[in-house]
């Protein structure tokens, strides 16, 4: 262990802000990385479920005059 | 074969009927360089330390600037339908596209030069330095420059996209070449860095119109 | 052999192989990502012993260089998986090649500003033109003109095609500029102390180097995964495997 104490770990000798600043910034660039996808992939699902429950209503309603014109 | 020279020769004549699409360019060239003295410092012993950097900056502006207009038209008339059905090499229709865009910005660029060396105080020693290294250089800026012609040919407001496409690839050429210059102003030589420019006008004149040729294609599937 | 790899050719064609051979890889791959983080940044950042030089500032080293490495490796896959789009007109290549560009400009920009806070302590400057931060900055252009063009094109195939062909033409340039960048540095030589240039590094100071640039390979690789996978999703959209995968509301549960 090269630091005795917390805060002589946060202090970084006298470099914590820069290697902290550094580490931070990384952070968020990684952190948007790695949500942008996901937000997307459930963007698409949803968009997907919707249209596949519109395309199913519109044919079940097809269905169901189909038979309603059989029955005549 | 027939095709490229008629081309060549089609596009020296526009050109030459139509001759603000190469003088404007060589105005802007003037512009530019003349702006440096105005915003920065008017004292020669300055002037001419900068002097090959600025030429040379402004020198690719001004062929980015013509650029844009390469293969536009011969897209949007169909002209370049007409070529793909053909037959003809592709390589040798960009390499000549690529030789005329020379001829009508490299070329008067490279001519123009020597006074804009005055009105910049460049060091006397400096002038051959830039005359070769524009020679050898500004072909290489036109030949890469016509690969990013190709891809946004079809590309609506394509001229800044293009810039952004083929500035960073300019950049080795912009380095030797104005350290040739800045160099030869100190009185060392320069051989090297003019070395350097023919090694990559040889690489650009063997790969550059490949990649031209194949994007020239993509614009069909558009 | 050969055959082997032609049928796993024909198979990477397949974006419903992909989709499902890769489902179960998120999992591990993020696990691999945290584990090797973990480790990695606690050997780094309270094992390693400070440098006698930077002090403890080299610390950035472990986000910066692994950073570095894999954006240029980036650019490589990127035009790699362009070459087979273009030659074998496999779609898959060109969505993989898509979903790179954004990955390996977020990895350009991170060892980017990492370099310049570094500097601070080390040149006393935010920015010095020094050789390696000059050809990256070069790269992060080359990866904002390609996903530029990408966007720029409507159709899908020429813009796949365009960005393949700029990533190639990229691809040939990157050593010229890099040299460029390198010879012109040493002709101004802004600095004379090297960033990340160690004529030889402690084993406590290299271990987690090397474990940090393994785990952010495989960051990378889920990142793309992830990407391509949502590209598939979109481009697949009208297919009824798509449309039964248990996530759907159309799906077997």
């Amino acid at each position: 262990m090269e630091f005795h104490s917390f805060s002589e770990f946060l202090a970084m000798g006298k470099h914590g802000f820069y290697v902290w600043l550094s580490y931070g910034l990384t952070a968020v660039v990684i952190a948007a990385n790695v949500v942008q996808p996901l937000m997307q992939r459930r963007r698409l699902i949803k968009e997907q479920n919707r249209r596949l429950r519109r395309e199913r209503s519109q044919g079940n309603k097809s269905a169901a005059s189909s038979l309603a014109s059989e029955e005549k | 074969m027939s095709l490229v020279t008629a081309t060549i020769r089609r596009d020296l004549l526009l050109a030459a009927r139509n001759p603000g699409e190469w003088l404007n360019p060589l105005m802007f060239f003037l512009m530019v360089v003349a702006l440096f003295p105005l915003a920065v410092d008017p004292d020669p012993k300055f002037l001419a330390r900068i002097a090959g950097g600025v030429i040379w900056v402004a020198a690719l502006l001004a062929t980015l600037l013509s650029l844009d207009a390469l293969y536009k038209a011969d897209v949007d008339d169909g002209t370049l339908e007409q070529w793909l059905a053909s037959g003809e090499s592709l390589y040798l229709l960009a390499l000549g596209k690529a030789l005329v865009h020379w001829l009508c910005s490299g070329l008067p660029l490279t001519i123009m030069a020597p006074v804009l060396g005055l009105m910049m105080a460049l060091p006397n020693d400096a002038y051959w330095a830039m005359l070769l290294s524009l020679l050898i250089g500004t072909p290489i800026l036109s030949l890469l420059g016509s690969v990013g012609a190709a891809l946004t040919a079809g590309v609506r407001s394509g001229g800044l996209l293009l810039s952004l496409l083929i500035l960073p690839m300019y950049v080795p050429v912009l380095i030797f070449a104005a350290s040739a210059v800045y160099h030869a102003g100190l009185g060392m030589t320069y051989n090297g860095q003019i070395g350097f420019l023919g090694a990559m006008l040889a690489l650009a004149v063997c790969l550059t119109p490949f990649a031209a040729a194949a994007a020239l294609k993509l614009n069909l599937s558009r | 052999m050969w055959q082997w790899l032609v049928r796993l050719y024909h198979r990477l064609g397949s974006p419903k192989w992909f989709y499902e051979l890769t489902s179960g890889w998120i999992f591990w791959l993020a696990l691999v990502s945290v584990i090797g983080t973990v480790i990695g940044l606690t050997l780094g950042l309270l094992y390693a012993p400070a440098d006698y030089l930077q002090g403890n500032s080299f610390r950035i080293i472990y986000i910066h260089v692994p950073a570095a490495i894999v954006a240029q490796s980036g650019f490589v896959m990127m035009a790699v998986a362009g070459a087979v789009f273009l030659i074998w007109r496999m779609k898959m290549a060109a969505w993989v090649a898509r979903a790179i560009a954004p990955i390996g400009a977020s990895m350009c920009l991170i060892s980017l500003f990492t370099g310049a806070i570094w500097g601070k302590p080390t040149w006393g400057t935010w920015w010095v033109w020094d050789a390696r931060l000059t050809s990256m900055l070069m790269l992060l252009f080359l990866y904002f003109g390609v996903m530029a063009l990408q966007r720029a094109i409507e159709s899908e195939e020429a813009s796949h095609k365009a960005g393949a062909i700029l990533s190639l033409v990229g691809l040939v340039n990157i050593p010229i500029i890099k040299y460029s960048v390198e010879w012109w540095n040493t002709l101004h030589q802004p600095a004379t102390l090297k960033l990340t240039e160690k004529p030889s590094m402690a084993p406590d100071m290299l271990w987690p180097l090397l474990i940090m640039i393994v785990t952010t390979y495989v960051f990378f690789a889920l990142l793309v995964i992830l990407r391509t996978r949502n590209e598939i999703l979109w481009q697949e959209r009208k297919r009824s495997w798509v449309q039964q995968l248990p996530e759907m509301a159309g799906g077997k549960r």
